[in-house]
């Protein structure tokens, strides 16, 4: 791939980019530091890097089962988020091979693609709202629903969680995950983004910047809108979760042990309580 | 290597595609659904811009630049001479590409705001000959009046759109809804 570089004279030069090393080039460092090693790694195999390959699997994706098992962090998504973000396919292609696919399908219909498209939906209507106003991503939509100010929040990650040193072994998984796939699940983000915000008090802004700056998939609306609905800042209540419910969604490849994430073994009554001791719950 | 000269690029391809890292794709002429990649446009040639600086203000991880450098490669293997990747300044390189008289073409996302802003600036300048025009895709619901605070009033009006024709009876939807709650 031939490049052209402006240089400060105004002269042009020529390169030609070719795997890692012309990539290097492009990030202007000759380092060959493992990250940059890790880039070309097989974590990254599965996601498509042409329309073509967006489109096969769109094609062979099977929404009955995504319906009924998408909220298990081994479920059946469709790992399309990259595609869809980087302008392989549009979502209104999507909604169009699924209608073409169903149409005179014996194994499938319209509706059973009801639950995808919704989700796909999620991410049109937080495309909306930044559309409607570029400065919504970076502020509170709303006032907290927590019991806490925003100055309550600290806007520095603690370095535990940087390192993911958490006391809690689930999060911590998650933690590497992001940082060394540059993908989770949805329920995955959500279960990290409610830790930061809620057990944490990390701002929502400092933990959806940390976030996205590791997502391949990132989109500033869906992440920042998100961070602000687990929050409450855009939504009617904060979003907190349970050991329970983690056992049952994240049962398969993470540790959910009440030992190792004793954090989260409560009642939802009990962590209401610990966590927003200002809000009144009668 | 072959050797390209900036200027001969741009006097072949007075109509750019102009890419952007929420719009890597250049194929025009696919099937019925081409229309949706690229409405109505018109290019000789395709271009990219790598403004370094401009994507780690945006938070790009290197593995997210990574992958966007490997589609670039791809577009340019299926492309040739018709695909150009110009490293540099945004505003510097649009200064470039204008003074040589190429317009281009690309997609008008909240992501981009930042160029279109750059791009007005440029135009009202006489000395140059070339410009930009923005395509806003056709978002996906067509949603009039105030965004809701809520996704599911949103969805509501979503629904009666897609599945107009095909809407799921009551029972399917109660049994579809009931699923966890977090999304």
């Amino acid at each position: 791939m031939l490049s052209i570089c402006f240089e400060a004279t105004g002269q042009s030069q020529v390169q030609d980019l070719q795997g890692l090393d012309g990539f290097r080039c492009l990030l202007q460092t000759q380092k060959s530091d493992p990250e940059l090693q890790d880039v070309a790694g097989d974590h990254y195999a599965h996601v498509p890097r042409t329309r073509a390959a967006a489109l096969q699997i769109l094609q062979a994706l099977d929404v009955k089962a995504y319906a009924k098992d998408r909220n298990f962090l081994d479920g059946s998504v469709s790992r399309l988020s990259t595609a869809i973000e980087h302008g392989l396919m549009t979502p209104q292609e999507v909604v169009a091979v699924l209608q073409q696919r169903f149409q005179n399908s014996e194994q499938a219909q319209w509706t059973d693609a009801y639950r995808f498209i919704q989700q796909l939906c999620w991410r049109e209507f937080f495309q909306e709202r930044w559309r409607r106003d570029v400065n919504a991503p970076f502020k509170n939509l709303q006032d907290y629903k927590t019991g806490w100010q925003d100055s309550d929040y600290q806007k520095t990650l603690p370095v535990d969680i940087v390192h993911a040193k958490t006391e809690s072994a689930l999060i911590n998984q998650l933690i590497m995950q992001l940082q060394t796939e540059g993908y989770l699940h949805n329920h995955g983000r959500l279960y990290l983004a409610s830790y930061l915000v809620h057990w944490r008090r990390v701002h929502w802004l400092t933990g959806a910047n940390w976030m996205f700056g590791y997502l391949l998939d990132g989109n500033l609306a869906s992440n920042h809108f998100s961070w602000q609905w687990v929050a409450s800042t855009a939504a009617p209540k904060p979003y907190i979760f349970n050991l329970e419910n983690a056992q049952q969604f994240a049962a398969t490849g993470f540790d959910t042990s009440a030992q190792n994430n004793a954090v989260f073994d409560a009642s939802y009554e009990q962590l209401q309580t610990k966590l927003f001791p200002n809000v009144d719950v009668r | 290597m072959q050797t390209i000269s900036f200027e001969n690029w741009c006097q072949a391809h007075p109509r750019v595609l102009w890419l952007q890292a929420d719009s890597l794709c250049a194929e025009l002429a696919t099937s019925g659904q081409s229309q949706l990649v690229w409405p109505n446009a018109q290019y000789d040639g395709v271009l990219f811009i790598w403004d370094l600086a401009r994507f780690e203000q945006k938070q790009f991880a290197p593995k997210r630049l990574y992958l966007i450098y490997q589609t670039l490669q791809v577009i340019s293997e299926q492309l040739g001479d018709d695909f150009l990747l110009l490293q540099g300044d945004s505003k510097q390189l649009l200064q470039q590409l204008f003074a040589k008289g190429v317009f281009l073409v690309s997609k008008r996302t909240p992501a981009n705001e930042d160029l279109v802003d750059i791009g007005l600036q440029l135009m009202q300048s006489p000395v140059f000959n070339g410009g930009v025009s923005w395509l806003k895709p056709t978002p996906l619901v067509e949603y009039s009046g105030k965004l809701p605070n809520g996704f599911f009033k949103y969805w509501k009006v979503a629904e009666s759109q897609l599945f107009a024709e095909m809407s799921p009876t009551k029972s399917q939807k109660t049994r579809l809804q009931r699923a966890h709650k977090a999304r």
